[in-house]
């Protein structure tokens, strides 16, 4: 498989408003493939977040560089689709509209956007609800529809920060689900970062361990659990080393330094 | 629903009510040229709406309440996008966005006047200024809180900074805009009334002031009749509209 | 960068912020006094140099201090008479569900309404003078105090009320330590809207008849084309409006900081 995402090096240095020095990310190394699902996992303030905004270009590395197929990483060569922790659903248009935000950005004929448009809603199980405005959405229906308008533009990359946070335990777990299967339809390389150790492990390949302070990588991780996944997954034993092993490695990290790891069961 | 219909019931009686008391009391009691009743003010007020001359100061009225409110929106609405865009800017101004209000605005009237003579461009200008503060602190509000993820949404899709502007900080803002020019128009319909009424040559204002100093108490009340009708119904119009433009965005967050 | 300083000073707090805010004066100074030399005739705009000279001399002389001597004392009526007004109504309306939904369009309504018209209606009921101006004046400040204080309350969390009753909270100590402090922003805003308001309208009415006051004298100026004592006359109101509303930015602002709210004072309305 060709390596589709490359973070070499990457840092990132910042001011906070006390004038004190803020390393939230030093010397991030990825390769990630064409295809893969990988998760970021750690606690707060260890540089998850930062790292996903520096490839989804919203923010500038201080050190190192990205690139996405070969090329460096810029917003106008390529095409990301973004999800976030945030409702970032229009509340001004319907699911319908929203969907199509970003192929009207881009200058799609309206045949070409609903086309489209129709396709994704119906990728991510909200057909009959085109014509729904957000406020009569649940928060889950509408994390659906970020999905949805993320994916309407064919990215190269789909970036997920947190995007079940804010919905209970059950919800999430059903989206998660409903999120693998995106995945296996749609071939498409994901990026999702989260603090639940256990939806890293479900849904990814590999899942990228980080510690805080300063934000780097601990551990690189592949999940050789078999496709699809289900709930009885959670009962696995590998499953259970894992999550274990993912969590010592995070409680050493709090008291040591940084931990380089390298394992997969 | 149910309720929301009783509390409009209650609503309509009470102001029935008060109407007929009215009535009751300035037929009996009161001479009627301090207060006439509600049915010969409304009586009045249709005679005078047949009246070219009366007509001619609700076109006055118009016009100057028009065009104040057209300068004040076109300039209200460009500042306050600056002072929404650039939250610092917004902060330094606050204390003066408020001491604007807290002046009284009619002390520059006779400025004004001196400068310009007795005529529309006074009171225009007047009404503009009273309307403008409305409209640039709603439209800086409206900007001010679009949700920071709309903007990253917009740049992750590679968005310019204008087509942003434009596609999701003008439409986001929408609500908080039209409370903006509500108050405007409201602001600059009562500035006109009363500058008309303090001093000029034409419009209901003026109208108004020249009844009551010609002790003609039916005109008079005919056309306070038109100006408080035509305010309370044109507000409670734009507020529904504007009811509706906020319950459509109530997001459970 | 952790050097003790050679010459130590005390803290000169000049925050680019407060720099900002004193720039503000200083440019619109600027813009008149360029005004006034673009148009160069001190009997059609006077430069602000010589309007402060004029200002001065009206102090020293003395009637600019009687004038706006007797219209502080109309607003300072009218303001009590509004607060009282407006604090009863709207904390009653407030409190009851039913009286705030059924009188809200109501008290709206009144807001929209053009009341300067309505002020010789006041004359005929209560004769010309300071009795009438009051309580015109008045009517002008009250109503955004009632909106304020309505909305205020119906917006206290009702958890609060639901923890008050599982305290045993009689009703004035409920009022007293909950509902009162609740709005007390609210309640400071309203009151500022309520001077402001009681302010314009004592100046409306003097415009509109009066033997004493800052909008009869301004009339008065105007008719015999004396630019520079007009000039006075605004510089001054303009002031002491300025001044009061600042002191009360402040206190507005230490309310909100203490509550670590986030809220946008300047909302008109």
């Amino acid at each position: 498989m060709v390596e589709l995402l490359k973070i070499a090096g990457v840092s990132k240095v910042y001011y906070n408003e006390a004038g004190q020095r803020v390393e939230a990310l030093r010397q991030a190394n990825l390769d990630v493939r064409d295809g893969e699902f990988i998760s970021l996992v750690g606690p707060s303030g260890c540089g998850k977040t930062t790292l996903l905004e520096i490839v989804a270009g919203l923010l500038e590395p201080t050190e190192g560089f990205l690139t996405l197929k070969g090329q460096p990483l810029k917003l106008k060569n390529h095409s990301l689709g973004v999800v976030f922790q945030e409702d970032s659903v229009f509340p001004w248009r319907n699911v319908l509209q929203n969907v199509e935000f970003g192929l009207e950005a881009k200058g799609f004929s309206s045949e070409e956007r609903r086309v489209r448009s129709l396709e994704m809603i119906e990728l991510v199980g909200l057909r009959g609800f085109e014509r729904s405005y957000p406020a009569e959405l649940s928060g889950g229906m509408r994390q659906r529809v970020a999905i949805a308008r993320a994916l309407a533009l064919n990215p190269d990359l789909l970036l997920l920060d947190e995007p079940f946070g804010a919905l209970d335990e059950q919800t999430r777990f059903l989206l998660g689900e409903e999120l693998q299967r995106i995945w296996m339809e749609t071939g498409k390389t994901i990026l999702l970062v989260t603090h639940s150790i256990n939806e890293a492990v479900f849904l990814s390949d590999r899942v990228v361990v980080l510690c805080s302070r300063p934000g780097s990588v601990i551990a690189d991780l592949s999940v050789n659990i078999p496709r699809p996944r289900s709930i009885d997954t959670l009962g696995l034993v590998d499953f259970g080393h894992l999550t274990s092993h993912i969590w010592t490695l995070l409680r050493q990290s709090t008291s040591q330094g940084g931990v380089k790891a390298h394992a997969s069961i | 629903m149910r309720r929301s219909r009783e509390v409009l019931f209650v609503r309509l009686g009470v102001v029935a009510l008060a109407l007929v008391l009215l009535e009751g009391w300035t037929r009996t009691i009161r001479e009627s040229y301090v207060i006439i009743p509600p049915t010969m003010m409304v009586q009045a007020l249709a005679i005078l709406l047949t009246n070219e001359r009366f007509w001619a100061d609700i076109q006055t009225t118009l016009i100057e309440v028009g065009l104040s409110f057209i300068i004040a929106a076109t300039i209200g609405f460009a500042v306050g996008v600056v002072l929404g865009l650039k939250p610092t800017l917004y902060n330094v101004i606050e204390p003066y966005l408020i001491a604007y209000y807290a002046n009284p605005i009619f002390v520059f009237y006779p400025v004004f006047i001196s400068f310009f003579g007795l005529t529309m461009i006074p009171i225009v200008i007047i009404a503009a200024l009273a309307s403008v503060i409305g409209v640039i602190v709603n439209t800086a509000i409206g900007i001010k809180h679009v949700k920071p993820v709309y903007r990253k949404i917009g740049k992750t899709l590679g968005m310019s900074f204008i087509q942003i502007l434009i596609r999701i900080y003008f439409p986001s803002a929408v609500p908080q805009i039209f409370t903006g020019l509500r108050l405007g128009l409201v602001y600059a319909f009562l500035a006109t009334i009363t500058s008309e009424f303090l001093l000029a040559p034409r419009g209901v204002g003026h109208f108004i002031k020249f009844q009551y100093e010609s002790f003609q108490a039916q005109w008079m009340y005919g056309a306070i009749l038109l100006a408080v009708v035509v305010a309370i119904s044109g507000n409670a119009i734009l507020v529904r509209i504007e009811n509706r433009l906020y319950n459509r965005r109530l997001e459970a967050i | 960068m952790n050097g003790k300083a050679l010459f130590p000073r005390r803290e000169v707090s000049l925050s680019p912020i407060t720099l900002g805010r004193i720039c503000v004066p200083v440019f619109l100074l600027a813009l008149w006094w360029i005004c006034s030399r673009i148009i160069g005739d001190n009997f059609i705009l006077a430069s602000p140099g010589i309007s402060i000279q004029e200002f001065w001399q009206g102090l020293r002389e003395g009637w600019l201090i009687r004038s706006l001597g007797s219209t502080l004392g109309r607003v300072l009526g009218s303001f009590l008479l509004a607060g009282l007004l407006g604090t009863l109504i709207g904390v009653l309306l407030g409190l009851s569900r039913f009286w705030h939904d059924m009188m809200e369009p109501l008290v709206v309504a009144g807001w929209a309404a053009p009341k300067s018209v309505l002020y010789p209606v006041y004359i005929l009921l209560l004769g010309l003078g300071n009795k009438s101006a009051i309580v015109f004046a008045a009517t002008w400040g009250v109503f955004p105090l009632i909106i304020m204080l309505m909305s205020g309350i119906r917006r206290i969390p009702r958890v609060y009320f639901k923890l008050g009753r599982t305290l045993g909270m009689r009703p004035f100590a409920l009022f007293g330590k909950v509902i009162a402090p609740a709005v007390s922003l609210e309640f400071v805003v309203g009151l500022r809207y309520c001077w402001c308001l009681s302010f314009l309208g004592v100046i409306v009415i003097e415009m509109f008849g009066s033997r004493s006051g800052v909008g009869r004298d301004l009339l008065a100026f105007q008719e015999i084309g004396d630019m520079k004592k007009m000039l006075a006359v605004v510089l001054m109101v303009v002031f002491v409006t300025v001044s009061i509303s600042f002191a009360f930015y402040r206190f507005e602002s230490a309310l909100i900081r203490k509550r670590g709210l986030k809220e946008d004072l300047a909302m008109a309305g």
